[in-house]
């Protein structure tokens, strides 16, 4: 009889410590935070040194061509959350002779690396427009990498009123 | 809940026409910056990944997004029509949940008459 009363007993703490440990878990930070940092895959503070590291590992010494794409931003831009960026690549889209890689950054964002547009041969023209996030007014970055090894770069400064939090 | 998904281009066009294509897809893409101003939590990411367009089952575009892609995220591209056939374009999330659309192009020649992808003798 005491035994079952002591087992009884034994449930019943347990389950309210139970019941309780979860709740003050799920009220305090930690424990929510815990579940956000596992996609929290890109740091919060924009850092120069990261964007150059980026640059660097893209490029990779290789030299620059001139005039292979045009880019097109409007010079001020209202709203940071809308900014429309076109890009155009100058090539004949034929076997030998196409972008296999297009990088574009935004410099001072927290996470600058913006998209990545991969090609394909025989698709008419290398063109692409969509639109980005800034956080500050910078410079946006279009690196190409064509089929053949050679890199060309391209940037301009875009003027933001309203920065967006991205 | 169904959410929208465009895509646009000209339905009818001539052999080696280079189309423009438009597409648009409704998402507010998190970009796991962002704190609820009264609790301050951070909301979660969750952007659209990847966007691939195939044209006759064939890859003839790819993008892959970060979380610097504006919310409502729209895309153009272009593409040159060869024969008529199946335009088809897939967005992937972050959890790969994916969405599709898809649409007919007709290609004819110069005496109108419709390419087909499946060349047959009678």
């Amino acid at each position: 009889m005491n035994k079952i009363k002591r087992n009884t007993l034994k449930i019943f703490f347990g389950t309210l410590a139970f019941i309780f440990s979860k709740k003050t878990l799920a009220n305090g930070n930690p424990y929510r935070d815990r579940f956000q940092s596992y996609r929290q895959t890109f740091r919060i503070e924009p850092n120069k040194l990261e964007t150059e590291r980026i640059i660097k590992n893209i490029i990779k010494d290789r030299e620059l061509i001139k005039n292979l794409i045009r880019l097109d931003v409007p010079d001020t831009v209202e709203d940071g959350n809308v900014v429309p960026v076109t890009f155009a690549i100058n090539c004949s889209m034929e076997e030998n002779d196409f972008p296999k890689k297009v990088h574009v950054l935004a410099l001072e964002n927290p996470f600058p690396e913006v998209a990545i547009y991969e090609f394909f041969p025989k698709i008419g023209k290398a063109e692409v427009s969509f639109r980005c996030r800034m956080r500050t007014s910078s410079y946006i970055m279009i690196i190409a990498e064509m089929i053949d090894g050679s890199v060309s770069m391209e940037k301009k400064y875009v003027d933001v009123m309203l920065g967006a939090c991205s | 809940m169904e959410k929208l998904r465009r895509l646009k281009y000209k339905k009818v066009v001539k052999k080696n026409e280079k189309i423009k294509i438009k597409t648009l897809a409704e998402h507010e893409m998190e970009p796991g910056v962002r704190r609820d101003p009264k609790t301050g939590i951070i909301y979660p990411r969750l952007i659209i990944q990847k966007v691939t367009a195939k044209y006759n089952g064939k890859i003839v575009f790819r993008a892959n997004w970060f979380s610097g892609v504006s919310a409502n995220p729209y895309l153009a591209f272009y593409i040159s029509a060869q024969e008529s056939g199946l335009l088809e374009v897939e967005w992937r999330d972050d959890y790969s949940r994916t969405s599709y659309k898809r649409g007919y192009l007709k290609v004819i020649d110069q005496q109108g008459n419709e390419i087909l992808p499946i060349k047959y003798e009678i």
